[in-house]
């Protein structure tokens, strides 16, 4: 960017659409286009995702938009800790980063974060808790939701933080399929082509072999977001135990 | 009797209780937003004469594309201060069935369009309704209103140009505030946004938005404009926001001076006083007027609240005009509970 580093902020997630030829067109095609001899090393950071009662303009979790683009790094931070290191490294790179923040957890939760500047890899995702009986694959919003509810319901899953949702950490993806053979996928967005769904084929592609259960996803619905039942909208715990359930009775 | 030029004292009291209206209802709805009953807000407060004064010179077959800060232009519309909280309220009798967020209002029967929240991108949207119009024939020019920011998105810029080139009849005002958020009009502009027109061959003119005679004045001459046919027109109305950004916004941390109710530059005020000094009411009127409206307001909001949410499962109607088997199996899963 000629000698500069931009970090920008959209204030809502929902108003990157005017923008979106520039990413797509523009900051995402860059390195590609020139042969590699001109980059973007550019961070965009958005706050995403609903339960903010924010209506349809203010509460999209557009992530797939973005994952479908091939040229941008796409990363979503679920607690203050990896907002912090996953910064840090997307600072460090010299391609554009997608920095989504999921807004509803802004005030929702708080920790202590280190002061040096240490990063979390961009690409590998984290296991929040190891379990046994089948595998919960989840990110940003969804994770203190996932969390309370397994551990409310004693269920014994591991459950898996990706992080970086472009490129996927597709070894812990595969590696939590071979290892309890049921997996559940929670996102916010839409299901229809959500995360959920390539994350669905990475493991039929890979380790179906593995498979005790249909790959399950508790996702957003395929609708607008709604304002007056913006809590329909938003997965919660009994959403996320019915596909347990299911997927555990299989 | 005339208040000044063609504005009758009939019409003048009308606008003036219009706008006492629209004042008591702003200050109702953050209260209620305070109390968690109504979600959020975007007052209007200090913006009612120019809004009064568009809604004055509309006739119903104008079509309108509000902006979200428009309150004042719905009352002295015609729309019901009922479906007003309806809609706010987001419940079962609110005509979005609660889809949209306050103040994003859409009242086909008042022939308003619909109200959404990307700045400035209702913009182009006018062109298309103004061409449709012209090419069906039918009567009404297309008004729309947006902010002092929405001139800087490029929605803006692509609607003034094609309303242009094809000779459309767009009105275009812009409600110029002083502030996008937090951002003055300093920092958001450095030519006259008044101006902004003349590259795209479009004329314009800035009016004195608070006040209610100069803005019927300066909108008299940008309505016969584009009735007459000759094209989009671009209105500057000066006016001034009294309260903040919204209930979301505590001003207190970029903004020092304050215009507050009763100010002499209070649009409101400003027209009380010259019908007061033309001998048109007295005080007692004032007085009344205001007691009315509350009562009015307040007892509004009681009735309303009690109106129940809309069917849950609704939520899955309206993304087609037939569900696919998508939202069908949805529908069917949720079972109207997360
Ligand atoms: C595309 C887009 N970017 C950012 C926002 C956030 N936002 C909401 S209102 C607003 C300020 C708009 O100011 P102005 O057009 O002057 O209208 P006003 O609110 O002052 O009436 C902004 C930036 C938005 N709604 N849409
Ligand atoms: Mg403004």
């Amino acid at each position: 960017m000629y000698g500069l580093k931009p970090i920008a902020e959209v204030q809502f997630q929902d108003y990157i659409f005017p923008a979106f030829d520039q990413i797509v067109n523009n900051i995402a095609k860059m390195r590609y286009r020139t042969g590699g001899r001109f980059n973007v090393p550019l961070i965009l950071r958005t706050p995403y995702g609903g339960g903010v009662r924010g209506g349809l303009y203010h509460s999209q979790s557009g992530e797939s938009y973005f994952v479908h683009t091939a040229g941008l790094t796409v990363v979503t931070p679920s607690n203050p800790f990896d907002a912090r290191g996953l910064l840090v490294s997307a600072y460090k790179k010299n391609d554009p980063v997608i920095f989504l923040e999921p807004k509803r957890l802004y005030r929702s939760i708080k920790a202590e974060v280190p002061d040096d500047m240490f990063e979390v890899d961009i690409g590998k995702a984290a296991k929040l808790k190891e379990g046994d009986d089948l595998s919960i694959i989840t990110y940003g919003s969804m994770v203190p939701t996932v969390m309370t509810t397994v551990e409310k319901n004693n269920v014994n899953a591991e459950v898996i933080d990706l992080r970086t949702l472009l490129p996927m950490d597709v070894d812990a993806i595969v590696q939590a399929a071979k290892k309890t053979g049921r997996v559940i996928v929670v996102h916010e967005a839409p299901r229809t082509l959500g995360v959920g769904a390539e994350i669905s084929a990475l493991i039929a592609e890979r380790a179906i072999d593995s498979l005790l259960a249909p790959i399950l996803r508790v996702t957003g619905y395929d609708i607008p977001f709604p304002y007056t039942h913006e809590e329909l909208y938003l997965p919660g715990e009994k959403r996320i135990m019915s596909a347990v359930n299911r997927v555990l009775a299989y | 009797m005339a208040i000044a030029g063609n504005l009758s004292n009939e019409q003048a009291i009308q606008a003036y209780k219009n706008a006492v209206i629209a004042r008591t209802l702003d200050i109702k709805i953050i209260s209620a937003q305070r109390q968690g009953i109504i979600g959020f807000h975007v007052p209007a407060q200090g913006q009612e004469m120019i809004q009064i004064a568009i809604a004055m010179m509309a006739d119903n077959d104008d079509l309108i594309f509000a902006y979200y800060r428009d309150l004042a232009l719905y009352i002295q519309r015609g729309v019901p201060l009922s479906l007003i909280f309806d809609q706010m309220l987001g419940n079962s009798n609110d005509l979005q069935k609660g889809r949209q967020m306050p103040d994003h209002f859409s009242f086909k029967e008042f022939n308003f369009s619909s109200v959404q929240s990307p700045v400035g991108s209702h913009l182009p949207l006018t062109v298309g309704a103004a061409y449709a119009r012209r090419y069906t024939k039918k009567k009404g020019i297309v008004i729309t209103t947006f902010g002092d920011g929405a001139t800087s998105t490029s929605d803006f810029h692509a609607a003034l140009h094609m309303a242009s080139v094809f000779n459309l009849p767009v009105l275009f005002i812009c409600e110029n505030n002083g502030w996008a958020i937090s951002v003055p009009t300093s920092k958001q502009t450095k030519a006259e946004i008044y101006k902004k027109g003349t590259a795209y061959g479009i004329p314009g003119k800035r009016v004195d938005g608070n006040d209610l005679i100069a803005s019927l004045a300066g909108l008299q001459e940008a309505f016969d404009y584009v009735r007459a046919g000759k094209g989009p027109y671009l209105v500057e109305a000066l006016t001034y926001r009294m309260g903040p950004h919204s209930t979301s916004d505590d001003p207190k941390k970029y903004r020092v001076d304050e215009i507050t109710d009763g100010s002499e530059n209070d649009p409101i005020r400003r027209l009380e006083n010259l019908m007061l000094k033309m001998g048109v009411i007295d005080s007692s009127f004032i007085q009344s007027t205001k007691a009315s409206a509350k009562e009015e307001v307040d007892k509004m909001l009681e009735e309303r609240m009690s109106i129940p949410p809309p069917e849950s499962s609704s939520i899955f109607d309206d993304v087609y005009e037939e569900p696919s088997w998508i939202q069908e199996e949805e529908r069917r899963d949720s079972d109207g509970s997360d």
